[in-house]
């Protein structure tokens, strides 16, 4: 499976996977993406339900036995965590090349209001 | 209470079915059975504005449908109308504070029903067609395709008078016998309209 033909992946199912990094039944991992990002991204019912569907058609992540048959668990798989871990490597290069290019660009600026 | 009201409504878009549903509610009509393509069943109730959802889904069994309702439920929406095979799926927030929410936080997957949607009338379309083609009487001629339904010898060629008379007291036969297969072309007609539309919208939404 080539996992960066996979890539970028949406926020919506950035969130997801980064939530099912432990097993959570569907509700659990609304809540567990409100926390994670301070209550800035709510996934919606369909949404979610669209995106589990998603990740376990890609085999990202694969259902875990549980008690209650009506709320069913999901985790993150092998397969699931090298793509985020390859998303990381991905959303790191990109912050780091922008945040050089930012400072390039202050640089001169700063030097001009020293010389001022 | 209790006096139901049949509607036979044809839409090609979710939000307009939507926006039709909450609009009886408010003239005191409440969803009770929808099917598909466009049976919809109502019940009297007090009038006030239904924030109507729809979903377009089936499932493989119905525990899965249950496991999708259910999540459903844990996120306020309640399941008012739908069966794990009948593709949409109608829900309602279970408190007020969600009304203004949607089920879907991301335009994608509100897209890809009609992906969904799309799929399925296309099947059901092939299998209208098949069923037309294989209800095609016998006697039945491309050549003359009106004609050639009358089983009379020689028909055609009588005289005014007596031809008016075999030719009414032979229509009724020929009715009955079409009627199957012209309900297939219409099914047939149906199901394909709905599937250039669900394409439509599925490619516009991009």
């Amino acid at each position: 499976m080539n996992l960066n033909k996979m890539l970028p992946l949406t926020e919506t199912t950035f969130y997801v996977m980064l939530a099912l990094m432990e097993p959570l039944h569907g509700y659990a991992i609304m809540q567990e993406v409100e926390v994670l990002s301070e209550g800035k991204v709510k996934i919606a019912a369909g949404t979610l339900y669209g995106a589990i569907e998603n990740l376990t058609k890609q085999k990202l992540i694969h259902e875990v036995k549980s008690e209650n048959k009506r709320r069913r668990i999901y985790v993150l798989n092998e397969n699931g965590k090298d793509l985020l871990g390859l998303e990381l490597e991905r959303l790191k290069y990109l912050t780091d090349i922008a945040e050089r290019k930012m400072a390039d660009r202050d640089k001169p600026l700063s030097k001009q209001n020293g010389t001022v | 209470m209790g006096i139901n009201m049949k509607k036979f409504k044809l839409f090609y878009n979710f939000d307009s079915e939507e926006q039709f549903l909450s609009d009886m509610s408010q003239k005191g009509y409440r969803l009770k059975k929808a099917k598909f393509p466009g049976l919809y069943t109502f019940e009297r109730a007090e009038p006030c504005t239904l924030p109507y959802r729809i979903d377009y889904r089936t499932f493989k069994d119905q525990a899965s449908f249950e496991a999708y309702i259910t999540l459903f439920e844990d996120a306020g929406w309640k399941h008012v109308c739908g069966t794990h095979s009948s593709g949409s799926q109608y829900f309602l927030p279970m408190t007020n504070a969600r009304q203004a929410e949607d089920i879907f936080s991301e335009p994608e997957s509100k897209r890809i029903r009609y992906k969904k949607l799309g799929t399925h009338c296309l099947v059901y379309s092939i299998l209208m067609v098949s069923y037309t083609i294989l209800l095609i009487p016998e006697e039945w001629k491309l050549t003359d395709p009106f004609r050639s339904l009358y089983l009379t010898n020689g028909l055609w060629e009588m005289e005014t008078d007596l031809f008016w008379r075999v030719f009414l007291f032979e229509t009724p036969f020929v009715i009955l016998r079409t009627a199957p297969l012209l309900f297939f072309v219409f099914m047939a007609v149906l199901y394909g309209t709905r599937y250039v539309q669900a394409e439509k919208y599925y490619k516009s939404n991009r």
